[in-house]
């Protein structure tokens, strides 16, 4: 659910406690349905991932900003030996560029794994039965 | 072309046994690479006024516990979080260029093998829920990595093979070395994939182990030793700290600066290498090592690494060692140890006729990039 007294904008020494908090916002929106990253007030670059200060600047003022969910997978692994995930192999582990801008690590769901490749086309599916992040999964988009 | 002003001189190299070291701690391990490159200096420890060390598996490797065990009081000493081999050694250097030091021993040790390191964590900082995702290990950056660059230029398996064959080759002819039997191309292709496209052989193994150097001011070098002097002339750094947010990052276009300083500061380019050492934990590494410094073009490695180019013999020998596919992983310490012993002539059936400059070029994970180059006259 969305923090609705979670306030829109930010001053990162005092609106939130932690970095932690950031994550846990960006999954409580993903929840209700909303993929949302955070832009900088001052110089509106595009984060990810969460931070409370904007890595391009350094300034604190940010909003949480609503972004497509489309994007293109820049690559694929698939894992065949288990290193201790929580994930049964095979795997595939994506890295996507959002057509937002942001490139955001996460899996594709709904395809086999071998049939991933670099450059296909891909849409955010915000109810992923991941821990964590891992909620934000994707889909290939329907040609 | 190639400084005639030396920054540092390496005095001593020490390679203690690679594999298998149970009852040995990390620390132990790295005091015996002390004595073994002491030994090889053939210098007493009074002489030695600086330590770095490199932290190692388990919170092991710390200065101040080795220079206790060692019974030094050094001038000046430091721990490495990432002391992979060329970052201790600038560090080691920059102290002796500010006069901080005049003799410093770099030591590396590791039990992580016998100590059970799984190596299932993330590679970088875990922010992009690297642990959500089970993007684990470096096998799996290096296997996106490798995904996107065959994607991009058309490498085949087949081609890559290339790369852990030639390292198994010299490897073969290193009596250090853990794997050392020659793999053919159908023995690597039948190899299981551990994160496709990358096989067993594509990543390093987990070994433990001990590597050292003694590095000194090029006058004292003089002074101390008769013997044959291999100096560090070049060295630079790159930093992709960004992670993610630098575009392309896996394939790290951003290690081109340091090349670019190496030829800025320095003068060295590619023309001036006769032996060349890359970092190796996973195949990928060579690949964009060779084509970032600058040996070939980019998209260029596939075709560069064949037909023997980068073997024994070849225009340019790559890992003669057998790296850390095929030698032993050790951060890179073992590369710039072998660096050394090939600059000396003394590599007996590995060696490499005539060289005299090296060049060293490794990461710390995705994150940064360093590289040296050596050289005697």
């Amino acid at each position: 659910m969305v923090n609705s007294a979670a306030p829109a904008t930010g001053d990162f020494l005092n609106r939130y406690g932690s970095e932690e908090a950031l994550y846990a916002e960006f999954t409580a929106r993903a929840r209700a349905g909303e993929l949302a990253v955070q832009r900088c007030s001052d110089c509106s670059y595009l984060r990810w991932p969460p931070a409370r200060a904007c890595p391009q600047c350094w300034s604190g003022q940010w909003r949480w900003e609503p972004v497509s969910g489309a994007g293109t997978i820049w690559s694929v692994a698939v894992y065949e030996r288990k290193y201790g995930s929580h994930r049964p192999v095979p795997y595939n582990v994506v890295l996507v560029e959002l057509d937002a801008g942001p490139v955001m690590l996460s899996t594709v769901v709904g395809t086999p794994d071998l049939e991933l490749a670099p450059g296909q086309r891909v849409v955010a599916d915000l109810a992923g039965p991941g821990p964590g992040l891992a909620q934000l999964v994707f889909r290939r988009e329907r040609p | 072309m190639i400084p005639d002003q030396p920054l540092a001189t390496v005095l001593g190299v020490g390679t203690t046994a690679q594999g298998e070291l149970p009852g040995l701690s990390p620390d132990e391990i790295a005091v015996d690479a002390a004595l073994l490159a002491l030994n090889d200096a053939g210098i007493d420890k009074s002489r030695i006024d600086g330590l770095v060390t490199c932290k190692a598996y388990g919170n092991f490797g710390i200065d101040t516990d080795i220079a206790r065990l060692l019974g030094l009081n050094p001038a000046y000493s430091a721990t490495l979080d990432y002391g992979t081999c060329n970052f201790s050694l600038h560090l080691a250097t920059m102290a002796i260029q500010t006069g901080m030091a005049s003799c410093v021993l770099l030591l590396y040790g590791t039990a992580q093998r016998s100590m059970g390191h799984d190596f299932s964590t993330p590679v970088a900082t875990g922010v992009y829920g690297e642990r959500d995702y089970g993007f684990l290990n470096i096998a799996g950056p290096a296997a996106m990595g490798m995904r996107r660059y065959m994607h991009d230029y058309g490498l085949t398996e087949e081609k890559l093979a290339a790369v852990a064959m030639t390292f198994r080759q010299n490897a073969s002819l290193n009596p250090l070395a853990i794997r050392g039997k020659p793999m053919s191309l159908a023995e690597y292709l039948a190899e299981p994939y551990i994160v496709r496209p990358m096989r067993r052989p594509d990543i390093c193994m987990v070994s433990d182990g001990g590597a050292g150097l003694i590095v000194c001011h090029p006058d004292l070098a003089q002074e101390l030793s008769g013997r044959q002097q291999v100096h560090v002339v070049a060295m630079a750094q790159a930093g992709g700290q960004r992670s993610f947010q630098n575009p392309n990052q896996l394939n790290r276009p951003w290690i081109g600066t340091a090349a670019q300083r190496l030829r800025d500061r320095y003068g060295v380019t590619p023309e001036d290498i006769d032996v060349l050492y890359i970092q190796d934990p996973t195949s990928l590494w060579v690949l964009q090592m060779l084509e970032a410094y600058g040996f070939c073009g980019r998209g260029e490695a596939g075709d560069f690494i064949a037909g023997g180019r980068i073997g024994l013999g070849g225009e340019l020998p790559v890992n003669t060692n057998g790296g850390q596919l095929a030698e032993s992983y050790m951060w890179g310490w073992l590369h710039l140890c072998e660096a050394v012993r090939q600059l000396r002539g003394e590599c007996g059936q590995r060696q490499v006729a005539g060289a005299r400059v090296a060049q060293h070029c490794s990461t710390k994970a995705f994150d940064r990039a360093a590289t040296s180059v050596l050289a005697t006259w």
